[in-house]
């Protein structure tokens, strides 16, 4: 059984229950109706009688029953998390902004010397993602680059809600914006830089080079290729894995593996319950361990792993582990995961006629695979595609091949290039791997 | 009515009957024959429950409030433009919802701020909505159409020479149920500069029209003749055009910032969408999208082409009957045939008969084309029309209770 976390790391959970306990009536009552207390919690096999948490327990309850008492929600250090929406990702969580850089610094303690950029003074980083807001209430074709330096020296860059309809004038600013600013770092979404980088490429621009960290949505191998292309040779491309209210929780070393950081937070993967073994599809749940704002206890992320059972050549301690995409996002038949995002990119691979595709599941037999394609691309390139797909999917479903001009983001802005409409039920329904 | 045939099913007849409940209707002992889906389709089960559903369970106003129903209300909306958006080929942002096909044809005609000088091409088998709008605004010119109901493509081509800012072609007439020959006609109206406007109220229903394909700038179509609900259309056009629009009307939704002397719109599409739109509109067009796209649209067009082949091929038969603009060999005719009867012009009485004696209901009179109806029957005209759920046996019946009536004429 590989462990994920040390000694020192479970005494540093168990402090931090009995902190959320007297601090936040949430967790009191979680353990009270579970008749625990934290002086029952001694062991690991006691941690895993808390009932575990989710967002759901975190919008009911905000802010009076999580905010930790001594705290209030008009502290400026505090930094605000805010996801609309209207599935079980909308939520709002606070926390001491020292406590989200933290725990980045220490995920990317695994990529030696790139951790420093993000503390870097005075600061000019670039973000490139969905807008933090409505496509209808802002994300303002009308604002100048002053409007988006934030206080913490990050620039944000324009673009659409709607990724791919975003002008050409509003592209044109993007790239204006990054030769004025002189960025120390790229902070993106990988689909969001790939479409401005095609962009750029048409134009024969190069943007000004800088450690590009890939966030937000899985990093696809054909987003990742498009990116590499152009930065790869003189900046890092690494992978990093957050949430908006717990902020970083894995990133990629220079060998190219992912490493939880299992410094910040004392982590569990999970399934059927149990602790998973290596190469199992498995669920995270994270603890924070920092006496904050707004503890968390055995919080459903709602992300899936892998764990890989060797250390990595990188000589990091950090467990390594394959990421899969969110648990709503997987294909799901009779119920069961069959298909992760993660296991469609590796199908797909990274070629080079493909500049994005998604895979959306409408029902349980039925699915669409969209894709657009560059002038690479001939006749039925993408075959291999549907022949694997119905190779993992089964032969009895329905299966539609489009190719396309325009493909949505989902509403939130974010593009997924693997979406179910039975993942999203499950997911509501609170199914667990 | 004796003659039984095989379906040339688009959906099975249990499936029929149970999402169209409407066609288990009996009116004087005659089971219903719906033939008028070109003025409006019925509404299967699966839309009207998405209207229900919004109204009984969200009803809240979109893109007005942080609470969670406004948020429910306001990402179904937008993931409904979207859906069509993809439906169509275009751009999620290239997607106004207006209030149906008349509406977006009369925005871009405004929108384009033409003069009197601006020269418009119009076909003559154009709906009153295709070519109203553009008579009021420009120098309209009208493209012939032949003894067959064609469109004229020498004169056509003729017409081009004159440099004409618009050209606004009816994908498909409402009248003879023809399809023009869309993309040779965009292709000719670009190589002269033109932009290209497309009524699609009676295309997209039945066929995927591509805009980018197309090469389309603007597009016009209702939610009502393609399952969805009255009350909700759809102007596609094209980004740059849009861009450069005035928005019609003026007021809530579509600002960004008002002080006391001047305001800032939105970006498009929303600026044209001021005031509380029709959201429970959109959750039924979007039901009726997933519909067709259940069905597949593929196999729509090919009920549609041979229904459409059936009413000519039964309508040629009676000697009683005059088709009007019967095509060529080559032409592709929709699920429309529009007659008149030799020895009878009052086709008000024929078509009450039908209803009130067989259950068929069918449409009579200009059809909204007044100059092409006066042209090809001069006087009105009898029209059946079908969709997806009709069968061979509603063209055998129609035809046949025809037959009886004539008898008595």
């Amino acid at each position: 059984m590989v462990q994920l976390n040390n000694e020192e790391t479970f005494e540093a959970a168990k402090g931090e229950i009995d902190y959320a306990y007297a601090k936040t009536g949430f967790f009191r009552r979680h353990l009270d109706e579970a008749q625990l207390s934290p002086s029952s919690i001694k062991t690991r096999a006691d941690f895993g009688k808390i009932l575990p948490t989710e967002k759901k327990h975190y919008r009911k309850n905000f802010p009076a029953g999580v905010l930790a008492e001594g705290y209030s929600l008009n502290n400026k250090m505090l930094y605000r998390s805010q996801s609309s929406g209207t599935t079980g990702e909308r939520l709002q969580t606070v926390e001491e902004g020292w406590i989200y850089m933290q725990r980045a610094v220490d995920s990317l303690s695994v990529y030696p010397g790139l951790d420093s950029v993000l503390t870097v003074y005075p600061r000019r980083h670039i973000r490139y993602a969905a807008p933090n807001c409505s496509d209808v209430e802002c994300a303002s074709p009308n604002s100048v680059m002053k409007d988006r330096i934030l206080n913490d020296g990050t620039l944000v860059l324009s673009v659409y809600h709607d990724m791919l309809t975003t002008p050409e004038r509003i592209l044109s600013m993007n790239i204006e914006e990054i030769e004025e600013y002189h960025p120390q770092m790229y902070y993106i979404d990988p689909t969001h830089l790939a479409f401005l980088l095609r962009y750029t490429s048409k134009r024969g621009y190069t943007p000004r080079k800088a450690p590009v960290l890939t966030s937000y949505t899985l990093c696809t191998k054909t987003s990742k290729r498009q990116i590499i292309n152009v930065f790869g040779k003189d900046a890092p491309v690494v992978e990093t894995f957050a949430m908006s209210e717990i902020g970083w929780l894995a990133a990629e070393c220079p060998k190219g593996n992912i490493h939880l950081n299992t410094k910040s937070f004392y982590m569990e993967l999970l399934c059927n319950g149990r602790n998973a073994e290596p190469g199992e599809l498995a669920e995270l749940y994270i603890t924070t361990l920092d006496n904050g704002c707004t503890p968390h206890i055995r919080y459903r992320t709602g992300d899936a792993f892998r764990l890989v059972d060797s250390t990595c050549r990188c000589g990091s301690k950090f467990p390594v582990v394959h990421t899969e995409g969110r648990l709503r996002n997987h294909i799901f038949r009779d119920g069961v995961s069959i298909l992760t995002p993660k296991g469609v990119d590796d199908l797909i691979d990274a070629p080079e006629w493909l500049d994005l595709y998604k895979l959306v599941q409408t029902d349980e037999n039925d699915f669409i695979f969209s894709f657009i394609a560059n002038e690479k691309y001939q006749d039925n390139m993408e075959q291999y595609i549907k022949d694997g797909l119905f190779q993992l999917l089964g032969k009895n479903i329905n299966l539609r091949m489009e190719r396309a001009d325009y493909i949505p983001t989902e509403r939130s802005g974010k593009f997924i290039s693997c979406v179910s409409a039975i993942g999203e039920k499950l997911a509501e329904k609170g199914v667990q791997l | 009515m004796s003659t039984m045939l095989e379906n040339t099913e688009c959906i099975d007849q249990e499936t029929r009957l149970k999402d169209f409940p409407i066609l288990s209707r009996v009116i004087d002992d005659n089971r219903l024959v719906y033939l008028d889906s070109a003025a409006t389709s019925l509404k299967p089960v699966q839309v009207v429950s998405e209207m229900s559903r919004y109204y009984l369970e969200v009803s809240a106003n979109i893109h007005r409030g942080k609470h969670y129903l406004s948020e429910e209300a306001s990402v179904f909306y937008e993931e409904g433009r979207y859906k069509v958006a993809q439906w169509i080929g275009a751009a999620g942002n290239e997607v106004v919802f207006v209030r149906n096909t008349t509406e977006a044809l009369n925005i871009v005609a405004k929108g384009l701020n033409l003069g009197k000088d601006d020269g418009v091409l119009v076909c003559t088998d154009s709906h009153h909505s295709g070519y109203l709008p553009w008579l009021e605004k420009a120098n309209t010119q009208l493209v012939r159409i032949d003894s067959q109901g064609m469109v004229d493509l020498s004169h056509y081509e003729e017409l081009l020479k004159s440099g004409p800012k618009v050209v606004s072609l009816t994908h498909c007439s409402n009248v003879s149920g023809l399809y023009a020959p869309l993309e040779k006609m965009t292709q000719m109206a670009k190589e002269a500069g033109a932009i290209v406007v497309v009524d699609g109220a009676q295309s997209v229903p039945h066929r995927r029209v591509n805009v980018n394909r197309m090469n389309i700038d603007f597009l016009a179509f209702s939610g009502h003749k393609m399952l969805g609900p009255t009350g909700i259309g759809v102007l596609y056009g094209r980004q740059q055009y849009l861009e450069k629009f005035s928005p019609v009307y003026l007021g809530g939704g579509m600002v960004d910032w008002v002080d006391t002397n001047s305001y800032r719109t939105r970006k498009i599409p929303h600026k044209f969408e001021a005031g509380t739109p029709h959201i429970a509109g959109v959750y039924g067009l979007v039901a009726a999208i997933k519909y067709l796209e259940k069905i597949g649209i593929e196999r729509v067009e090919a009920h549609d082409l041979e229904i459409g082949k059936l009413l000519l091929t039964e309508a040629k038969k009676r000697d009683y009957l005059e088709v009007i603009a019967p095509g060529g060999n080559a032409v592709e005719r929709c699920a429309i045939v529009s007659i008149k009867m030799k020895q009878h012009s009052n086709l008000g009485d024929i078509a009450r008969m039908l209803s009130d004696s067989y259950g068929i209901m069918c449409r009579t009179g200009h059809m909204c084309a007044q100059p092409l109806v006066d042209y090809l029957a001069d006087g009105e005209i009898l029209r059946a029309s079908g969709y997806l759920y009709n069968t061979k046996q509603d063209v055998i019946d129609f035809f046949q209770a025809l037959d009886e009536i004539q008898r008595t004429l």
